[in-house]
């Protein structure tokens, strides 16, 4: 019977914070042995849904029910009791104590012996679990610290599975997974499905997203657009579902006009403590240079070598007029611009207004009076970027971390727009930016590239340097290995085998 | 992830900035008006409200100087001992010269000085600016120790009168505060600094440089320490190792009671430290006014102060912890 | 939420305990200082003053003192005080003042001792037209002739002095050989206004006792010994009789400096210008291990602390406390309030001694043994226990009433024997 496979029911629910909808009469059912997708644009609602089911908060209004009875979860703790657990975007682990005892963080109350823990058990059960998952990569008993990023989230998917949950929610888990990573993770939801459990997987990756998904729900703005079986999976359609207009297939650009000649920065012979060694660059008026490589390569550090955020030990990095790049102040000064790859951290003031963060880079231009700051002239800075960028916000007054991922990039954005740079240097600008805020940056990029602005992009994502790079440089142990041209029409497979 | 941040309606209204700019304020005259009533007016009559104003300037004068360090999201705690050495020393320098022309000039060069030290040691050795004012403070008071002993130097009253008599406490006051709303509201000074305050960061890649606006910062301050020495000159006519001994944490208590946060960034005003000395006088002589014991005075001070600073200090959960 | 409950609790409470206290403040407010100095109008005790007193104090015997003013002066007087947190100097002296003359006070009663706090105070006052009046035993000549500074009472060192010498020499008088290690404090220079004056002559008491008892024969005057820096044995000419002088403002130091000394056992005399508790430790574990019993004589007031000492037993047996020089707050405080009384009436002059401010001496209380101890403690107890009753205060504050007489009243008042016996204690 239908009913019996009905696991858990969602009732037109609704979630508000202040004035802001994060979702309107949401409704929907999951069965048990399907694998569901939840796919959306960032602040479609998606992610406030899956904790809402999970006990992590509570919705506005609304009903669900969970094997048929009414389900109320107060914490995320009596969620996992009856037997939903979550995969969470952001959790952590923590670095200074073992897997084991990350794995039972806070359920260390199982093992007491007396006064004591028993550590012995704790890690032999922690061991036992990994040795049914099939995890080899590492042990109970090793320092959490010792691991690499990936390694942690596999503990946290880990942790997750030893609750043997009926609902298995994953949210964004992926990306911040490697391929192996991944294979393991969709082991683990094929699995759920195979005992006739519910998965619940939330991502931004598209094909990741039909691959492993039986249905696929689209939210935008708080509402459910629609839901797809397999057999109706078709790309353009469910990106047109989530951004709710007409999404060219391919939004980098098609053409292949080249660039200028003038070389506008050089990095010769650079060299900084850690990640590199000699490294060369020429960067062209109207060019978008790409780096890629992989991730330990070092490609990261060029862009903060680049800007004079690091300190380059040898060699030198010099704009067109020949002036000496050494400090992030004469690089805005020669108007370059950086776009750091931890956008919350190091991009953005938190904390500030939209409008301290786009005048920032603005106190020189918007003066009037020696100093003094003209509040006109910096009201047209922000309003300007604001509408160009099409930024989604209450106002300007309001604080950048209550803006989605996509529009905290745009921000950023705003800031280097307005003070015009001519040179960008932008460290994986699009990373965790939804389809469609990504679709206008991209068209941002083909537009300064066209009024004479010099990019320089380094991407983790070989079809974004595919899709919009002049020139491609593949970098290696702190080097450049290997430069790839627009013309030459490269594939993902031709630049992995250069990166190795 | 933003979108699960829980935001309640109250917690919307504490997070808001005008309710952050507006609530230091309103605090201070609902204060005023009901201990107005409570007094049968005697609190809001002129001469009281004069006295008000004398007692808070000592207090408004430094911290308005020290907002710009606390902007920065950098804690110091060598004010109060700066004042007061500062103090000393031209004060001793009038007595030698019987000049006042001169006591300024070491008030503010020694104020500006002392502070330069300050902010040069913390971003040559890299050391955050809390740790070097402790060490800071701790210098200073053991230096007018030494210098002073047990015993006090004063002011002739005479020379007190005049300079009372002259407004120099006003006129000293109102040009360093207006200099200082034009400097934090309207140059890059303040933006710059409520921006290192906000990501010290993001502030380097976008070309503020840390180390010179700190160094401004504290120079501003020191200017402060310098005018806020000559206040408490004129004001207790003499200075000793016990004058003014809880100046600094008085100026912090100040600038939160007036609406900063003590995080700095975003959320930092010149005007809060004015607000906040006020709001302290205006409680104290209000509960004395009606009659309220004065231990029991301390305890509501107590008890206000910590509400109010929870209050003020809603930060937006899931913020990185602030730097310095 | 919670942070706004809290916060309407807190201005709840603020406003609660602010009218609680408004409605014994508000009767009769708005007193002006409406007599002038020079024309007597008699003592009129149907107009209501209220006084400002900025204290220095804190503790069990200011807590005795306030309330002698409540319930005692301040009826006898129609006076309200309002009282300051703890001041230590001018500036919180002027702004307790200014907070006094905007809550309607037309005196101050000024208990902050230092030089020019007081003088800054006189000044204020004088400027405002309140009467300002101080405790201190150092006389302030900068501010005598100010019109409202009406004058000065306090322990005078010099009887401080005379107290510890006769609580030396009652204890010397057994006619056995004594040795003494005095903890001399802040002595040094108390004679050239650098030190306390009260610790350089409570010093020059202990060693004068010494010296008349024993026919000592110092190698320097007495005055120099105290004013020596360096702690050392005294040479006193008589081998039985040993004196360690120990300056210093810490006791903390003192006790590590004075323990070997005292473990040496020639000393059976402790004695320090201030309180003893800091050495009770110190002294115990001497006791134990020498077997000796060592005599302890120190400032004090009458408060819990000097009781536990004159009643608990030491090593040895003896009580911990053998004698005690006490202060007492409560005389001083109506000594103040008196002389306020005179300035109500006009009569500031009969305060004054030819336009300059007088200070009267009050005497310090050589208290030995426990004995004497409980009886002394009664005084303070009830309104017709205090040194200063009811009626004493409406007698010296006719006018007419003049400095001498109340120098005449505290030497009066100022022998143990014939205080306890007229209280009938």
């Amino acid at each position: 019977m239908a009913d019996q496979q009905t696991i858990l029911e969602v009732i037109h629910m609704d979630k508000n914070f202040g004035v802001t909808v994060a979702l309107n009469d949401v409704s929907f059912t999951l069965e048990r042995g399907h694998v569901y997708g939840l796919i959306g644009e960032n602040g479609s609602g998606k992610s406030t849904v899956s904790s809402i089911i999970a006990g992590m908060q509570t919705a506005t209004k609304g009903d669900m029910t969970y094997k048929g009875q009414p389900w109320k979860p107060t914490s995320m703790l009596e969620a996992q009791e009856h037997g939903i657990g979550m995969i969470v975007q952001e959790a952590g682990t923590i670095p200074n104590i073992t897997v084991a005892e990350n794995i039972f963080l806070g359920h260390e109350k199982m093992f007491k012996k007396g006064p004591f823990i028993d550590r012995a058990k704790l890690t032999s059960d922690a061991q036992k679990l990994l040795d049914e998952l099939g995890i080899k990569e590492f042990k109970a008993s090793d320092r959490t610290g010792q691991l690499d990023m990936q390694m942690r989230k596999i503990i946290e998917i880990a942790k997750c599975m030893y609750w043997k949950p009926e609902i298995l929610i994953v949210d964004e888990t992926s990306t911040a997974l490697s391929l192996e990573g991944r294979q393991f993770l969709y082991k683990v939801m094929a699995k759920q499905r195979d005992e006739n459990k519910t998965v619940m997987f939330i991502s931004h990756d598209l094909d990741e997203m039909m691959e492993h998904c039986d249905k696929l729900t689209v939210l935008r703005d708080g509402v459910i657009i629609g839901t797809l079986d397999k057999s109706e999976y078709e790309p353009n359609r469910i990106r047109k579902m989530m951004v709710g207009r007409e999404l060219k297939g391919d939004y980098y650009r098609s053409d292949y006009e080249g660039y200028s000649d003038e070389v506008v920065l050089t990095a010769k012979d650079v060299t900084t403590l850690n990640d590199l060694l000699c490294m060369n660059l020429e960067l062209h008026r109207g060019e978008i240079l790409g780096i890629g490589g992989l991730s330990e390569c070092g490609m990261h550090t060029v862009g903060k070598a680049l800007f004079g955020i690091e300190k380059v030990l040898d060699g030198e990095v010099r704009v067109k007029d020949g002036t000496l790049i050494n400090s992030p102040r004469t690089a805005i000064d020669h108007r370059m611009a950086y776009v750091s790859k931890n956008r919350d951290t190091e991009s953005l003031g938190l904390s500030a207004t939209i409008a301290e963060n786009i005048a920032s880079t603005g106190y020189k231009i918007n003066a009037f009076f020696g100093n003094l700051i003209s509040f006109k002239k910096e009201a047209r800075y922000v309003d300007k970027q604001i509408e160009d960028l099409q930024i989604k916000c209450a106002g300007k007054n309001y604080m950048v971390n209550t803006l989605s991922g996509g529009n905290k990039q745009k921000v950023v954005f705003g800031k280097w727009v307005a003070s015009d740079a001519e040179i960008l240097v932008l460290d994986c600008p699009t990373r965790g930016i939804d389809v469609g805020v990504k679709a206008s940056m991209y068209k941002l990029f083909t537009d300064m590239k066209r009024s004479g602005k010099a990019i320089l992009l380094i991407s983790e994502e070989l079809q974004e340097l595919i899709g919009m790079c002049d020139r491609i440089l593949i970098m290696k142990d702190g080097q450049v290995t290997r430069e790839v041209m627009r013309a030459e029409n490269p594939t993902e497979s031709s630049l992995i085998d250069y990166m190795i | 992830m933003n979108e699960k941040k829980k935001a309640n309606p109250i917690r919307k209204i504490l997070e808001s900035r005008l309710f952050s700019q507006i609530m230091p304020v309103g605090l201070l005259v609902i204060l005023t008006v009901i201990f107005g009533i409570a007094t049968k007016g005697r609190l809001t009559s002129a001469a009281s409200l004069k006295i008000i104003v004398e007692q808070a300037l000592v207090v408004a004068t430094v911290s308005t100087g020290g907002a710009f360090i606390f902007a920065s999201g950098n804690v110091s705690l060598s004010l109060g001992a700066t004042t007061v050495l500062t103090a000393t020393l031209s004060l001793l320098a009038y007595n030698k010269t019987g000049s006042i022309a001169v006591m300024f000039i070491v008030a503010i060069g020694l104020g500006v000085i002392l502070m330069t030290v300050s902010a040069l040691l913390s971003t040559a050795l890299g050391v955050r600016v809390m740790y070097v004012t402790i060490v800071m403070m701790t210098l200073l008071s053991a230096l007018q120790q030494a210098i002073l002993g047990g015993s006090t130097v004063s002011l002739p009253y005479e020379v007190v009168q005049k300079l009372v008599k002259g407004g120099v406490m006003y006129i000293g006051f109102i040009v360093f505060f207006i200099v200082c709303v034009v400097l934090f509201h309207m140059t890059d000074i303040g933006r710059s600094l409520r921006f290192i305050g906000t990501n010290n960061l993001c502030a380097e890649q976008t070309g503020i440089s840390k180390a010179k606006y700190l160094l401004i910062a504290f120079i501003i301050a020191g200017v402060g320490c310098g005018i806020g020495a000559i206040l408490a000159i004129i004001r207790g006519g003499s200075v000793g190792t016990s004058t003014l001994p809880s100046l600094n944490m008085d100026c912090m208590l100040a600038l939160v009671l007036g609406g900063m946060s003590i995080f700095g960034g975003s959320k930092s005003y010149v005007y809060s430290g004015v607000v906040g000395a006020l709001t302290v006088v205006v409680l104290n002589q209000g509960l004395l006014m009606i009659g309220v014991d004065a231990t029991i005075i301390q305890a509501i001070r107590g008890i206000a102060f910590l509400t109010l600073v929870t209050v003020s200090q809603v930060r937006p959960k899931g913020l990185p912890a602030p730097e310095g | 939420m919670k942070k706004i409950i809290a916060l309407l609790l807190a201005v709840v409470m603020v406003f609660g305990l602010a009218a609680c206290g408004g409605t014994s403040a508000d009767n009769g407010s708005g007193t002006e200082s409406g007599t002038e100095s020079g024309t007597a109008t008699g003592l009129d005790l149907s107009v209501h003053h209220k006084v400002g007193v900025a204290t220095v104090h804190e503790g069990e015997a200011w807590e005795i003192a306030k309330t002698y003013l409540e319930t005692v002066v301040g009826p006898t007087f129609n006076m309200e005080f309002i009282y300051s947190e703890v001041l230590h100097d001018a500036n919180g002296l002027i702004a307790f003042m200014e907070q006094c003359y905007a809550a309607g006070c037309d005196g101050i009663v000024n208990l902050v001792t230092s030089n020019d706090a007081i003088a800054q105070g006189a000044h204020k006052a004088e400027e405002w037209g309140m009467w300002f009046t101080t405790q201190n035993s150092a006389w302030v000549e900068e501010v005598s002739t100010l019109e409202h500074n009406i004058g000065q009472c306090g322990a005078s060192p010099e009887s401080v002095g005379e107290a510890y010498k006769m609580a030396f020499k009652q204890i010397l008088s057994d006619g056995q050989p004594h040795s003494v290690v005095l903890f001399e404090g802040a002595a040094v220079g108390g004679d050239k206004g650098q030190g306390a004056a009260s610790h350089f002559y409570s010093a020059v008491g202990v060693l004068e006792a010494f010296q008349e008892t024993y026919g000592l024969t110092y190698d320097k005057p007495i005055a120099d010994l105290v004013n020596q820096q360096d702690p050392g044995e005294v040479n006193t000419g008589n081998p039985d009789v040993h004196i360690y002088l120990y300056p210093g403002r810490n006791p903390g130091d003192a006790v590590t400096a004075l323990l070997p000394v005292l473990q040496t056992g020639n000393y059976d005399c402790f004695a320090a210008v201030f309180s003893y508790a800091a050495f009770t430790n110190a002294i115990a574990d001497v006791e134990q291990s020498t077997g000796k019993d060592i005599k302890v004589i120190a400032t004090g007031q009458i408060e819990q602390q000097t009781k536990t000492g004159f009643e608990s037993k030491d090593p040895t047996g003896d009580t911990v406390l053998n004698g005690a020089i006490l202060n007492d707050l409560s005389l001083a405080c109506a000594i103040n309030c008196i002389e306020l009384m005179h300035a109500y009436s006009g009569d500031v002059a009969s305060m004054k001694d030819n336009g300059k401010t007088v200070l009267l001496g009050v005497r310090s209380y050589p208290i030995l043994g426990a004995d004497v101890y409980a009886k002394m403690e009664k005084i303070n107890t009830a309104p017709e226990l205090y040194i200063l009753t009811s009626e004493d205060l409406i007698a010296l504050a006719q006018p007419g009433v003049t400095w001498q007489d109340l120098e005449a009243k505290l030497a009066e008042v100022a022998d143990v024997n014939t205080l306890l016996s007229s209280k009938g204690l």
